[in-house]
């Protein structure tokens, strides 16, 4: 099941949308669609509400709330939503990539566009399953998504895991622990520590920058795979 | 003589030091921070007088080579601040080099004016010296021959390779046929000397023509690259002007249509008019599609390339934000995307259900392009599979070799029926 929502204030567009949607989709997936005319009901439905779709197709020019005050608010809370901008205007593009929207979409060339941004999309989907992982230090055991350890490194013979806001101590070497995330998004920066890639901000030939803005140092023999692990990261989410 | 003896000892020194730093700094330099050669001579010179010293009490002793290598591997990790246990790793590969060499030079030398090898070793004698000097000769060729080779990452072909491997052995074989056919025999030693001088300069000639190839190979390729961008911009020039007349064209349409219009409606025709609009509207939205990107040589390129696309009915789609200031330069952007959208232009010919999207845009402090096609026949993501191997071989070739020197990273993918290209170029501008 898929679950997408189609904001525009003309009805008109909405339903071209629809039918694309529906016909891409035909005997492949099944859909659930919602509507909105007005971009307040989808802020309330996914900010307040927390109902999260999988993808949003949003207009961008709308009144009171534009498409662009809309998709800030969108991604503050939930940042790996995948949004396709849907307008008839051309020169919004640059403004628009502020946003990180998954595709911008010109209303003119609807069919095909749309098409190629929902068999992008949907591959996306289909590949991403969040993954969980038990953490046990003395004196507590937790379930953590994998994608909230931002890295984890050598401890003497445990482990620190670096969450987003805290850090926990288990007893498993970087290796266990390597094994059992298993995940291409995380790759190993020199035989002490492992990053989760979506945390890199920059990186340079000997080290990385975090988010956070942390300074890791990366050995010689691991930039290369830092390098190709960032490409395909990112790569795969543009 | 000792004078002269005690010169030359410290003239080797001084080599055996400097060459040490040199190899030293292929493995254990750090790309950014570049140490100057001003600091290598600065620290040889008194470093080689203060061995000289130790050898003058006592020459040759194993305490002496001791002390020389942790000596000499303390001024390395301080001149790279490189890592403790690699630095003696590589300090303990280059003693050994300079032994094995000094070994093979001395016994020939040895052999040559007819003192045994230790006797050779442990005397100043001239055989010494010239075994110094030749295994010096020998050393600097080697230690500049790694250096050029692993620090600049110089590519040199196979045929190259060979070449000069097979030169090295035959040269070997003659000159250690040579040496057992006429070694034995002292009174021939000036002839044997005079081959082994001849031997060595065959060797550094040799040694000297391999950069001096690689060099002019890696120069034809970037020739090479340079005129196939200088195909591309000619291609899109003529690309601009013909868009460019299709819009002074538009602008004369213009009034004409409105002509049809204003007379449609004072005869009525209602029907003929709506007819007459969508026919009009169709034509437009082709005219006007013009992709903007931010940067005018990438709109070049991808409008160039759009044209071309559209020629062979293949849809193409753009998702581009290039920020004024990026870190590629026009000429390597407009070869990337050239090369790329080439490649997946010709990868779709024969596809039933083609399509090219570009997405262009920084994210974090990284900027990306990733162009999309299909292809549902198996891709080799090397090399090509162009027929002209020649002349189209570089395509991948240069968008590796340009991405590498920003420090970026290169991938080429396929999933299913789909093939991915993603360049990856820190922007840190």
């Amino acid at each position: 099941m898929i679950k997408i929502d189609i904001c525009d204030d003309e009805p008109l567009w909405i339903d071209k949308a629809r039918d694309i949607v529906g016909e891409y989709f035909k005997g492949k997936q099944e859909v659930e669609l919602n509507f909105f005319d007005k971009s307040q009901d989808l802020i309330n439905k996914i900010v307040n509400k927390k109902e999260y779709p999988d993808i949003v197709i949003l207009d961008i020019d709308m009144p009171k709330l534009n498409g662009f005050e809309t998709a800030k608010l969108l991604k503050d809370t939930y940042p790996d939503i995948l949004l396709l901008f849907y307008t008839v205007h051309e020169q919004y593009v640059f403004e628009a990539f502020q946003f990180q929207p998954f595709r911008y979409i010109r209303k003119t060339y609807v069919e095909t566009e749309l098409k190629l941004a929902l068999e992008a999309a949907w591959h996306l989907i289909e590949n991403s399953h969040e993954k969980y992982i038990i953490l046990k230090s003395i004196d507590e055991t937790i379930k953590v998504k994998i994608s909230e350890i931002v890295y984890f490194e050598t401890n003497k013979r445990r482990c620190d895991v670096h969450l987003v806001g805290r850090t926990i101590n288990v007893r498993k070497t970087i290796k266990e622990l390597y094994s059992e995330i298993d995940s291409p998004e995380f790759v190993m920066i020199h035989s002490g520590a492992v990053v989760n890639v979506r945390y890199i901000k920059s990186y340079s030939n000997y080290d990385i920058t975090l988010d956070s803005d942390e300074r890791l140092v990366v050995g010689r023999n691991h930039t290369k795979s830092v390098r190709s692990a960032l490409a395909k990261y990112w790569g795969s989410r543009i | 003589m000792t004078k002269f003896f005690w010169i030359s000892e410290y003239i080797f020194s001084l080599l055996e030091c400097l060459m040490g730093f040199v190899f030293g700094e292929s493995f254990l330099a750090n790309d950014n921070k570049p140490v100057s050669r001003k600091v290598y001579i600065l620290t040889a010179i008194p470093f080689s007088a203060g061995m000289i010293a130790l050898n003058r009490i006592d020459l040759l002793s194993s305490v002496n080579t001791i002390i020389f290598f942790i000596a000499f591997s303390l001024f390395s990790i301080c001149i790279f601040r490189s890592h403790i246990i690699k630095t003696l790793v590589i300090e303990l590969l280059f003693f050994l080099l300079v032994f094995v060499i000094d070994m093979i030079m001395c016994s020939i030398a040895a052999d040559i004016t007819g003192n045994s090898i230790s006797n050779l070793f442990n005397s100043m004698s001239d055989g010494r010296i010239i075994g110094g000097y030749t295994s010096k000769i020998v050393l600097m060729i080697t230690c500049t021959a790694v250096n050029k080779l692993v620090s600049q990452k110089q590519i040199i072909s196979k045929k190259i390779l060979v070449l000069s491997f097979g030169g090295s052995v035959a040269l070997i074989v003659i000159s250690s046929i040579l040496y057992f056919e006429l070694g034995r025999d002292k009174a021939s030693n000036i002839i044997l000397m005079s081959v082994f001088l001849l031997m060595l300069a065959l060797i550094a000639a040799t040694y000297i023509a391999v950069i001096n190839i690689s060099e002019s190979q890696i120069k034809k390729e970037e020739n090479n690259l340079i005129s196939q961008q200088n195909i591309f911009l000619e291609r899109s020039l003529k690309e601009q002007e013909k868009t460019f007349s299709m819009w002074r064209k538009s602008v004369h349409d213009y009034k004409n249509t409105i002509l049809v219009i204003d007379s449609l409606i004072a005869q009525g025709k209602i029907d003929e008019l709506g007819e007459f609009v969508h026919r009009e509207q169709s034509s437009f939205e082709h005219k006007s599609e013009y992709f903007h990107t931010g940067n005018t040589t990438a709109d070049t390129i991808v409008n160039a390339k759009y044209a071309t696309a559209l020629s062979f009915g293949i849809p193409f789609t753009v998702n581009a934000a290039i920020p004024e200031q990026i870190a590629l330069s026009d000429i390597h952007l407009a070869s990337i995307l050239g090369n790329l959208l080439d490649n997946a232009i010709e990868a779709q010919t024969d596809e039933t259900e083609p399509f090219i999207h570009i997405q262009i845009s920084v994210i974090n402090s990284l900027f990306m392009i990733k162009i999309t096609n299909r292809c549902s026949h198996s891709i080799n993501t090397h090399t090509t599979s162009k027929k002209d191997k020649d002349m189209h071989g570089i395509g991948l070739k240069s968008v590796r070799s340009i991405v590498q020197s920003y420090d970026g990273e290169f991938t080429l993918e396929a999933h299913d029926d789909i093939v991915e290209a993603i360049i990856m170029i820190p922007h840190n501008v």
